[in-house]
C-alpha cells in the first residue's frame, strides 16, 4: 500500500463521478448503471486503503485473548477452584470482558486433548506442552472430575481436590481475594463492578455486610476470616489426606483430569468372561 | 390378581407411551382428585399425563416458557457455586451451625460426570448412602444434599421423587428444602402457591420418612418444618420461610394409605384396552385415530368429577364428558352431594318438579329436598 495507490484510486473515483454526471445529462440509463457498479467497487477500494493508511501502527484486528487464557487469568486472580458462572461473573466485573458460559462447555475436553497430544509417549511434541492447563476440580473420594468446577494445573493437588466443605471454604477464599483486589486498586475503573459482585457474594457470610453502612471491604475480610477459622482446618486435613491417596494411586494424567472409574460390576464381568 | 400380573396389565394399558417417574407435583395433585379411578390408573401406570391430555385435546396446562426460564435462573442463583444463598437461609432459619457447610450435589448431570451413569436407581442408591451417614451421625456426613432421589410407595410400588435439597445438622432432624420462583413481596407470598408448595414439600417429607424407616431409624427424625426458598420482592435475591407441613403430610399419608393397591386398580382396566402410540412414526404428529383410541381407553375408566379437578391436566376431557351426559357433577361438588345417587341433571329436574316418582329411599330424599328448593325458588321469583 503506497501513497500513489491512494491518489490513483481517488482520481479514479473522481473520473467515474464525472462520467456518471455526463451519462445522467445524456439520459443514458445503461451507461449510468454500468458506471454506478464500477464506482461502488472503486469507492470500496478507496475506503479500505484510506482506513489502513489512517490507522497507522494500531493493530488491524481486535485483540481478545482466547477463552482459555481468559479463564486462566480469572482463576489466577481467584486462586481457588471456581464454578463456571462465577468465572464468567468475575471476567466481566474485573476484566470488563463478558465471557459466555456456553463457550466454556468444550474447554475442559479441549484442554485434555491438548495435554494428551503434548504428552504422547515417544512423540516429539514435548515442546508443544503449555505451561498451564485449565483442568476440572476433582472429588475427594473418587478423584472424579466435578462438573462445572475449574482449576489450574499449576496448583497443588490439595487445592484441586474438593471435599464436601471445600465449596464453601474456596468461596470464602475467593471473596477474600476479590475484596483484597478491590481494596488495593480503589481508583481503578472496574472497582465498582467488583464491589457489586462482592456485595452479592458477601451477603452469604455472617456479619460481613451492614446494610445501613454500605460495602466495607475490611469488614468483609474480617467476617470471611472468622468463618474460615471455623471451617478451614478440617477441610484442609480432608483434602490433604485425599491428595496423598491420589499421588499414590493415580498417574499424571489422572491427577490432572481425574480418574473415571466405572462402577465395578464383578458379577457381570465374570459372566462375560 | 397377582401384583406382577397387575403391573403387566397397567404396562399394557400404557401402550405406546413411555413410563415416566411421577413428580412431587403430580403426587401432590392426587390430593385434589380423591377417589378418581381414572387419575389413579393413569398415575399408577406412570403415563406422561401432560402428553396424554394434549392427545385427547385438552389445552396445554404447563407453565409459560418465560416462567420456567425464570424458575431455572433463580434455582441456579441459589444453588450455584457453593450454594451460598441457600447456606445463609439454612443457617438463619433452620439454625444450622456455621461449621455445617458440607455439600453434595446429586443432580443427574453432576452424577453422570462423576460416575458415568445417572439413572434414577443409581442416584437413589447414592442418596441412601448419604442419608445413612446423616442418620448415623457420621462426622463426614453432608449437611446439604442437593437433588437427591427418594422413593415414595404408591399403591405398593415405589415411585422416585426428587426434592430440591435436604438439609441436615448433626444431631438435629432432616429438613426438606423447596426452591420456588414465585415472589415473596414484603414478607407475603401468594397463598395458593404457598399451599401448593406445602403439599409438594409434604410429598418429600413422606418420601424421606420412608427412606429413614428403611434404614432402621425413627421416622420422626425427618422434620415437617420445611424451608421454602423464594425470590425476595421483585429481585432474584433469595429469602426463605419455614413452612410447617405437618397437616399436609398427615393428609397425604392418609390418602396414600387408602390408595388402592395395584391389583385392585388393574381390575378396572379391561383386557385389550390400551393407549395408542403418542406420535405417528412417520410424521411425528399425533393422528386422529390415536386421539380417538386414547379417548376410548380413558372413557372405560370410571372418573370422579369434583371441584378439585381444575388442577388436573385431564380436566377439559372429563368436563366435556360430564357435559355430554348431563352429570350433576358439572354443578359443583356441593350440588352433586345434595343429589346423592341421582346422577344426571335431567333426572334431578324431573324429581324436583314431580314428573318422576322416586323409586328408592335415596331418590325420595333427593326428591323431597329438590321439591322444597323448587317451591322456595317459585316463591322467591313470583
Amino acid at each position: 500500500m503506497t501513497d500513489s495507490e491512494i491518489s490513483e484510486v481517488l482520481a479514479r473515483v473522481a473520473a467515474l463521478q464525472g462520467e456518471l454526471q455526463q451519462a445522467y445529462e445524456a439520459r443514458d440509463a445503461a451507461a449510468a448503471e454500468r458506471l454506478l457498479a464500477e464506482l461502488s467497487v472503486a469507492e470500496r477500494r478507496r475506503n479500505r486503503l484510506l482506513q489502513r493508511a489512517m490507522a497507522g501502527d494500531a493493530p488491524r484486528y481486535d485483540v481478545t485473548l482466547p477463552v482459555r487464557e481468559r479463564v486462566a487469568q480469572v482463576l489466577n486472580l481467584l486462586g481457588r477452584p471456581a464454578g463456571v458462572s462465577l468465572i464468567c461473573d468475575v471476567a466481566s466485573a474485573r476484566f470488563g470482558e463478558p465471557l459466555a458460559p456456553t463457550r466454556l462447555a468444550s474447554l475442559r475436553r479441549d484442554e485434555h486433548r491438548s495435554w494428551s497430544t503434548a504428552h504422547q509417549p515417544g512423540g516429539p511434541q514435548r515442546t508443544a506442552a503449555r505451561p498451564v492447563y485449565v483442568v476440572p476440580a476433582l472429588t475427594y473420594d473418587r478423584m472424579a472430575p466435578v462438573r462445572g468446577l475449574l482449576a489450574l494445573s499449576s496448583w497443588p493437588l490439595e487445592l484441586r481436590i474438593v471435599a464436601p466443605a471445600s465449596h464453601r471454604v474456596d468461596m470464602l477464599h475467593i471473596i477474600d481475594r476479590l475484596a483484597a483486589e478491590a481494596a488495593a486498586n480503589p481508583r481503578s475503573s472496574w472497582v465498582k463492578d467488583v464491589e457489586r459482585l462482592l456485595w452479592r457474594l458477601a451477603r452469604t457470610v455472617p456479619d460481613a455486610i451492614e446494610r445501613a453502612r454500605g460495602l466495607n471491604l475490611p469488614l468483609i475480610r474480617k467476617a470471611v476470616a472468622a468463618e474460615l477459622a471455623q471451617l478451614a482446618d478440617a477441610d484442609a486435613a480432608e483434602r490433604q489426606a485425599a491428595a496423598e491417596r491420589a499421588r499414590a494411586q493415580l498417574d499424571d494424567e489422572q491427577q490432572l483430569f481425574g480418574a473415571r472409574f466405572t462402577i465395578a460390576r464383578k458379577k457381570a464381568a465374570g459372566e462375560r468372561a | 390378581m397377582r401384583l406382577l400380573a397387575a403391573q403387566d396389565r397397567l404396562a399394557a394399558f400404557r401402550g405406546g407411551f413411555p413410563a415416566v417417574p411421577l413428580s412431587a407435583r403430580r403426587i401432590a395433585g392426587l390430593l385434589d382428585a380423591p377417589g378418581c379411578v381414572r387419575r389413579q390408573v393413569v398415575d399408577a401406570a406412570c403415563v406422561p399425563i401432560d402428553d396424554l391430555a394434549a392427545l385427547v385435546g385438552c389445552p396445554p396446562a404447563g407453565q409459560s416458557p418465560f416462567a420456567l426460564a425464570r424458575a431455572r435462573q433463580f434455582e441456579r442463583l441459589v444453588t450455584d457455586n457453593d450454594m451460598g444463598p441457600l447456606l445463609r437461609l439454612v443457617r438463619e432459619l433452620l439454625g444450622l451451625p456455621v461449621t455445617a457447610a458440607r455439600e453434595k450435589d446429586l443432580s443427574a448431570s453432576q452424577v453422570s460426570m462423576q460416575f458415568r451413569r445417572s439413572d434414577t436407581a443409581f442416584r437413589a442408591e447414592l442418596t441412601r448412602r448419604y442419608v445413612r451417614e446423616m442418620l448415623d451421625g457420621d462426622d463426614r456426613a453432608v449437611n446439604l444434599l442437593r437433588s437427591p432421589i427418594l422413593e415414595l410407595a404408591i399403591g405398593g410400588v415405589p415411585m422416585p421423587v426428587e426434592p430440591d435439597a435436604v438439609a441436615y445438622a448433626a444431631t438435629g432432624p432432616l429438613h426438606p428444602v423447596e426452591i420456588r420462583s414465585f415472589p415473596c413481596v414484603d414478607g407475603f407470598a401468594e397463598p395458593g402457591q404457598v399451599s401448593a408448595a406445602a403439599r409438594q414439600t409434604a410429598v418429600q417429607v413422606l418420601a424421606t420418612r420412608e427412606l429413614v424407616v428403611r434404614l432402621g431409624h425413627d421416622p420422626q427424625r425427618v422434620s415437617t418444618h420445611g424451608l421454602l426458598v423464594l425470590p425476595e420482592n421483585f429481585s432474584l435475591n433469595a429469602t426463605g420461610e419455614i413452612l410447617d407441613v405437618a397437616p399436609q403430610a398427615r393428609r397425604l399419608r392418609r390418602y396414600l394409605d387408602d390408595f388402592p393397591r395395584l391389583d385392585a386398580l388393574a381390575r378396572h382396566v379391561p383386557e385389550g384396552v390400551e393407549l395408542p402410540h403418542p406420535r405417528q412414526p412417520g410424521t411425528g404428529e399425533p393422528s386422529r385415530e390415536a386421539a380417538a383410541q386414547a379417548a376410548d381407553a380413558l372413557a372405560v375408566l370410571p372418573s370422579r368429577f369434583t371441584d378439585g379437578c381444575v388442577g388436573c391436566p385431564l380436566f377439559a376431557f372429563c368436563r366435556a364428558e360430564a357435559n355430554a351426559v348431563g352429570s350433576v357433577a358439572r354443578l359443583g361438588s356441593l350440588a352433586a352431594n345434595v343429589c346423592g345417587d341421582v346422577s344426571t341433571v335431567e333426572q334431578a329436574l324431573a324429581l324436583a318438579h314431580g314428573e318422576r316418582t322416586p323409586v328408592t329411599a335415596a331418590e325420595s330424599a333427593v326428591a323431597a329436598e329438590l321439591g322444597r328448593a323448587a317451591t322456595a325458588l317459585a316463591l322467591a321469583t313470583r
